[in-house]
């Protein structure tokens, strides 16, 4: 299972769940402290009177290069993965990053003379 | 217009039953076909199809076999099985490869005429989930709807979201969920302000859930939340609290389910959620 890191919302996940199903990564779309920012800094534009609390309930404002990794159909190719929604600013392998799901074995007999004496 | 059945010589070691087409069996014409169609979200699923197949021009029974490989992505994935005249007797399909639940690789077997993709649908032959133990088969097999019976329970680890981001999960295309629980974790930084976690539900617009957790989360504190149908909300002075949501919360594919958090901050960091949900396909 690859760990990927989204590089346009900066989330990590694996590409497939313990179960072996596919994990399809879709970026989040702004937050409330995003939209703010967002607003601070001229980018986004809101309606006379409304505050970014309310326009993020009203709307989704979603980042430009998202990426959405939901399939459209199906594979071209037998050997060739199936197309994405949007491939967004794309995704990068993390090669150390361990799994938080991941089973790690521990040889408890090197730790045996380590672990506080029992009563 | 639709040719009617051939009436053809056929062999005279043939039981008598079944040269008149009235056994427990299907006739083929020659020009009719089975087609597969498997929707399948589990990685490395072959599906094999086997049957006995009675050749009306000699009379032997051949053993039908084809194994197959659907895509994993929920999109229908489909294979015509071409006969020549005679009587397919019995027929079984199942997973010969992987072990995923039920509820998680669909099959159905329907006749066809002809072998194109565009070709006739005559009729539904049976329907349903497979395993490897579990199998659709013929005469008279199962006809069960991609809803029917229990889903498959997943356990699904999400995306850890970047600080001073929200988390959001999304249904994917081809599935629809109820979410049995919802974990996540929150770690505050060191900016004094009274936070408050809570869940939303949007169907990827409109937000029609929104409930806040039991407490509020002050500065430089990891709490973790959990969301799940219970009558009654625990202590919160471990750290651990709850966020109330129905029992039987289904999601259609592209809703949904994300933390909003009041007074967030700017280093105040969300853990990757894990959360259990009940799915069946629904390509």
């Amino acid at each position: 299972m690859a760990r990927l890191h989204c590089l346009a919302c900066d989330g990590v996940y694996g590409s497939v769940q313990a179960d072996g199903a596919a994990y399809y990564h879709v970026c989040p779309s702004l937050s409330l402290g995003e939209l703010q920012a967002a607003v601070d800094a001229g980018v986004v534009v809101l309606p006379d009177g409304e505050t970014p609390a309310q326009a993020i309930n009203r709307r989704v404002y979603v980042r430009a290069d998202h990426r959405d990794e939901n399939v459209t159909g199906p594979p071209p190719a037998p050997d060739q993965p199936s197309p994405i929604k949007a491939e967004g600013a794309g995704v990068e392998e993390l090669i150390d990053e361990v799994a938080i799901d991941q089973t790690v074995t521990v040889d408890m007999q090197l730790v045996r003379n380590h672990l506080p004496p029992t009563v | 217009m639709i040719d009617q059945v051939p009436q053809r010589a056929i062999g005279t070691n043939i039981p008598a039953p079944l040269q008149w087409g009235d056994g427990p069996s299907y006739f083929f014409s020659g020009d009719d076909a089975l087609l597969l169609t498997i929707v399948n979200s589990v990685a490395g699923v072959i599906v094999t199809f086997t049957g006995r197949f009675l050749n009306a021009d000699d009379g032997r029974v051949a053993v039908v076999q084809q194994a197959f490989t659907p895509t994993s992505s929920r999109v229908a994935s489909t294979i015509p099985i071409g006969f020549a005249v005679g009587w397919l007797l019995d027929w079984s399909v199942k997973v010969t490869t992987g072990s995923p639940t039920v509820g998680q690789v669909f099959a159905a077997v329907t006749l066809q005429r002809g072998m194109a993709s565009s070709a006739l649908e005559l009729s539904t032959l049976s329907q349903g989930y497979i395993t490897a133990t579990q199998r659709l088969y013929g005469p008279n097999g199962p006809n069960r709807g991609l809803r029917e019976g229990p889903g498959a329970l997943r356990t699904i680890v999400g995306t850890n979201p970047a600080a001073n981001t929200e988390i959001l999960e999304t249904v994917p295309a081809g599935a629809i969920w109820r979410l049995v629980s919802f974990h996540y974790q929150l770690v505050t930084d060191a900016t004094v302000a009274t936070r408050v976690s809570g869940l939303n539900i949007d169907d990827g617009a409109n937000v029609s859930f929104m409930i806040s957790a039991q407490s509020t989360h002050v500065a430089s504190t990891t709490i973790d939340y959990s969301a799940f149908n219970c009558g009654a909300a625990g202590s919160a002075s471990d750290n651990r609290y709850f966020v109330a949501i129905p029992g039987d919360l289904f999601l259609m594919p592209g809703w949904r389910i994300g933390t909003r958090t009041l007074n967030r901050q700017v280093g105040d960091d969300y853990a990757a959620p894990i959360y259990i949900v009940e799915e069946w396909m629904a390509p």
